[in-house]
């Protein structure tokens, strides 16, 4: 029906694919994050060794070019030259001891101006090494050393090294803890020395100029501005460290400690990124993963370097935590992504499925639409025809192009007909309602039917009514069935208004000759009573007493008459008050038959036409009476009870009773049975009252066990 | 007792007869005069006006049956009722009708009794007597 409608399978499918997707796409940047994050980390690596490497290769530069420049002070030479030709220089004539002055100078001005130097000293070969000049800083103080205070170094390692050099050649020592005749100078300091050979005018090593630096001034160098993700280690020659995270192990080989980088991590994987050394490691003590990078400082100067290692190293867990940090932008991003494609997913379901179900019920209207024996137009407020269905052009007998530009005008002939359903329309546009409306209409076979039409407003929106559309419906059949109904009707009111007339003309016709044979008998007893003989006395009291029989049946038969055509009112009353109301009126026949009366539960209040119930009664006793079991006088039991909505009076008598076979034939009128002196009506009065207040008569009786009627009537208004 | 005088509308001779002796059971000296329907009763009215007739001589009592031909009681009871002269004459209506409808309709028109005809002459004659001395009675009342 609609290729866009989303089933709940295809929802569903959508659904999980969205979730599949959404979850690759997690997995898969996850993965695209921790690469990301690692090559951004070996590259930082990377990059930070390097940049620590130059730190210490300039440093290193800038205490060398020191060396060189204190070394080719004239000082220096004016010494040597001196102490070779009895204290006096012969080139400058200087005395050795202004040289010695002049380089006091010289070296104290230096230690002063350079931070980082400690000492500097030029050593002779001559008498075990001795130093000739030593200038050197003590805390903030920086003193020339006194020519008694001067020692003798030949022993030490660095004028064993300085002495086999060539001219021009440097001697850079290891970084280490300082020490003062052989101990560590507490507190400890890094320290590295820079010595140069000096030699004399034959090209005999003469001595040496050496500088001691403060190596701390370049390890805190290092140290600061470090991120604080990376840790930063420095390795001598023999992997020792000179600078470690843990702050203990620096310099901890000083102290006879053994471990060293080599011994204490294991290559996990090394890889190359940006051409430094990317390795993963681990410590073996605390079996911490660390990615690192190596950087050898490689020195340019021909010079006897002792090899330095820069480590930059980043512990795993903190590279997982970036990642976890940046993962987690992404997964807030993703899952995002994915929520908002599953509620458009929902929303167009939603969506769709509304589309469906409205097109399901158009199509559905449209099926009753164009299937209806009705014919449905809808015009708008100048009567142009906007819908049809397929009866509407068969009634009209027009072809679709004709109706597509059709007026009303067009359709409907008869001018009585068009003013009215123009009217009609005009009406739901202004007030939104209209009455049906029945006209007479041509139709295609040109015979006149009968339409009903109802108008209906076809609202836009909540209160503007577009169009009306008109039902035209064919009520001919039903028209001429309503017609000839009340034709009917009308033809059985009048009959029975005839036989009302009939019964008070016939009742009144016979009455008028009983009066005159009555009273004629009368006036004959009267008169001539004495001169009757038995016979014709007897024959006139005949003539009288049957006389009475058709007054009493004629008075009946307009009882009859007159309760069938009176209107019910009705009032409440005490059954007791009925009861007494008729015994009165039988009061005579009462006293003669001796009968007696045992009443139950005479206070209820009955909503009843009390004038119609006492007939009732009446009828109901007298028939007790009459129908007496000889020489038994009639007992009358009446008992009243309610029953749901029904109010029940029972009235027993222990008379002869009526065989069952009879039961239905009594109530009808003039059936009598073939005892007793009844009028063959009074049952037929009680049926009538009963079925006049909505209620009905029962009887339970059997010959010779007396008869049970029951009154049932309804108490509607309780 | 003095005798009165009057008239009777009744179209069935027998019943015409009837009242006629139950009227005379009352008082044999009674003038009765009979008409067989209303339009006669009224013709006869009308001609006592014309002659501009004594009051005293005017009829003392009307006895209408309903069911009539030409014009039936109902009918002349209104006339009778309308008519200043004759208004004031107690009319008594005799019919074999107990129909409510009727007494209703006398009643309202002005009828001064209504007695159904019964099938006993002796309860017939008593009734007739029984409403005749109310009206003598109240006819001879003392004038103000």
């Amino acid at each position: 029906m609609n290729r866009f409608h989303l089933s709940k399978l295809g929802y569903i499918v959508g659904c999980l694919l969205i979730l599949t997707l959404g979850l690759g796409t997690l997995w898969y940047s996850y993965l695209v994050v921790s690469k990301q994050v690692e090559n951004e980390t070996n590259t930082s690596l990377a990059l930070q060794s390097k940049l620590k490497g130059a730190t210490i290769e300039q440093t290193l530069l800038s205490s060398i070019r020191h060396t060189r420049f204190i070394y080719a002070t004239p000082p220096v030479d004016g010494i040597v030259r001196a102490l070779q030709h009895k204290d006096i220089d012969p080139i400058e004539g200087i005395e050795y001891a202004l040289w010695v002055k002049r380089l006091k100078t010289i070296f104290l001005a230096y230690v002063k101006n350079t931070p980082d130097i400690v000492q500097i000293r030029f050593i002779g070969k001559a008498n075990n090494g001795r130093e000739l000049v030593r200038v050197h800083r003590h805390g903030d103080k920086i003193e020339v050393v006194p020519d008694d205070k001067l020692q003798q170094k030949n022993q030490r390692d660095y004028f064993q090294n300085v002495q086999s050099l060539p001219a021009d050649q440097l001697y850079i020592s290891e970084i280490s803890l300082n020490r003062e005749y052989g101990e560590i100078e507490q507190p400890p300091w890094p320290t590295y020395r820079i010595a140069q050979p000096v030699f004399d005018a034959q090209q005999q090593f003469f001595g040496l100029v050496i500088i001691n630096f403060n190596a701390q001034l370049l390890l805190d160098k290092l140290t600061q501005h470090t991120d604080t993700f990376l840790e930063l280690f420095l390795l001598n020659n023999q992997g020792q460290y000179l600078i470690s995270p843990n702050k203990q192990q620096s310099f901890s080989f000083e102290y006879g400690d053994t471990s060293n980088w080599h011994d204490d991590t294991q290559a996990i994987v090394s890889s190359q990124v940006d051409n430094a050394k990317s390795h993963t490691i681990k410590f073996k003590a605390t079996n911490t993963v660390f990615n690192i990078s190596q950087h050898l400082v490689n020195m340019t100067v021909t010079s006897h370097v002792p090899p330095l290692t820069v480590i930059t190293a980043i512990n795993h867990q903190q590279m997982n935590q970036q990642i976890r940090q940046r993962y987690g932008t992404s997964v807030v991003f993703n899952v995002g992504l994915i929520l908002l494609a599953l509620v458009l997913l929902t929303l167009y379901r939603l969506y769709s499925h509304a589309t469906f179900l409205r097109l399901k019920v158009q199509a559905e209207f449209e099926a009753i639409f164009q299937g209806s024996n009705d014919v449905i137009i809808s015009l708008d407020t100048h009567g142009k025809i906007h819908s049809w269905n397929h009866a509407a052009l068969t009634f009209f007998s027009v072809s679709e192009d004709t109706m597509e530009n059709a007026n009303i005008d067009q359709l409907v002939q008869h001018p009585q007909a068009l003013t009215a359903i123009k009217q009609q329309i005009s009406t739901i546009f202004s007030q939104h309602s209209s009455e049906s409306l029945e006209v007479h209409l041509s139709s295609n076979h040109q015979t006149t039917r009968v339409m009903s039409i109802a108008f209906a407003p076809v609202y836009m929106g909540s209160s503007t009514v577009a169009s009306v559309s008109a039902i035209f419906r064919d009520v001919t059949d039903a028209s001429l069935l309503r017609q000839s109904l009340l034709d009917s009707n009308k033809k059985l009111e009048s009959r029975n208004d005839e036989m009302q007339a009939f019964v008070y003309t016939v009742s009144h016709d016979l009455k008028s000759p009983l009066v005159t044979i009555g009273g004629f008998a009368d006036r004959i007893l009267d008169s001539a009573g004495d001169k009757l003989d038995e016979k014709n006395k007897h024959r006139l009291d005949r003539i009288r007493i049957n006389v009475d029989h058709m007054a009493k049946l004629l008075g009946e038969l307009l009882d009859l008459a007159r309760i069938v055509k009176q209107k019910l009112k009705t009032d409440t009353c005490q059954l007791k008050t009925c009861i007494e109301k008729a015994q009165q009126s039988l009061n005579q026949s009462i006293v003669d038959s001796k009968a007696s009366f045992e009443i139950t539960n005479g206070d209820q209040q009955i909503q009843v036409n009390s004038q119609l119930l006492v007939q009732c009664l009446q009828n109901l006793f007298s028939n007790a009476i009459n129908y007496a079991v000889v020489n038994t006088p009639p007992i009358i039991k009446i008992n009243c009870f309610q029953k749901d909505d029904l109010l029940c009076i029972e009235i027993a008598d222990n008379g002869m009773g009526i065989d069952p076979k009879h039961h239905d034939k009594i109530f009808k009128i003039f059936e009598r049975l073939d005892v007793g002196n009844g009028s063959g009506v009074g049952l037929a009065i009680v049926k009538t009252i009963m079925e006049k207040h909505q209620g009905w008569v029962e009887l339970k009786s059997a010959k010779g066990q007396g008869s049970t009627f029951t009154l049932c009537i309804p108490q509607l208004n309780q | 007792m003095k005798p009165l005088k009057i008239l009777v509308a009744e179209d069935n001779d027998d019943h015409a007869e009837m009242i006629v002796e139950a009227l005379e059971v009352y008082n044999p000296e009674n003038t009765i005069n009979r008409f067989s329907n209303g339009e006669q009763l009224i013709a006869h009215l009308e001609t006592l006006q014309r002659q501009n007739i004594e009051k005293h001589l005017l009829p003392n009592l009307i006895l209408l049956d309903i069911k009539m031909p030409i014009m039936d009681g109902l009918e002349a009871l209104q006339l009778i009722k309308q008519n200043v002269t004759f208004k004031h004459i107690p009319v008594m209506m005799v019919s074999t009708s107990e129909n409510a409808l009727d007494i209703e309709q006398s009643y309202k028109n002005g009828a001064n009794s209504y007695i159904v005809k019964p099938f006993d002459f002796t309860e017939f004659a008593q009734k007739i007597c029984d409403v005749n001395r109310f009206w003598a009675d109240i006819s001879e009342l003392p004038k103000a």
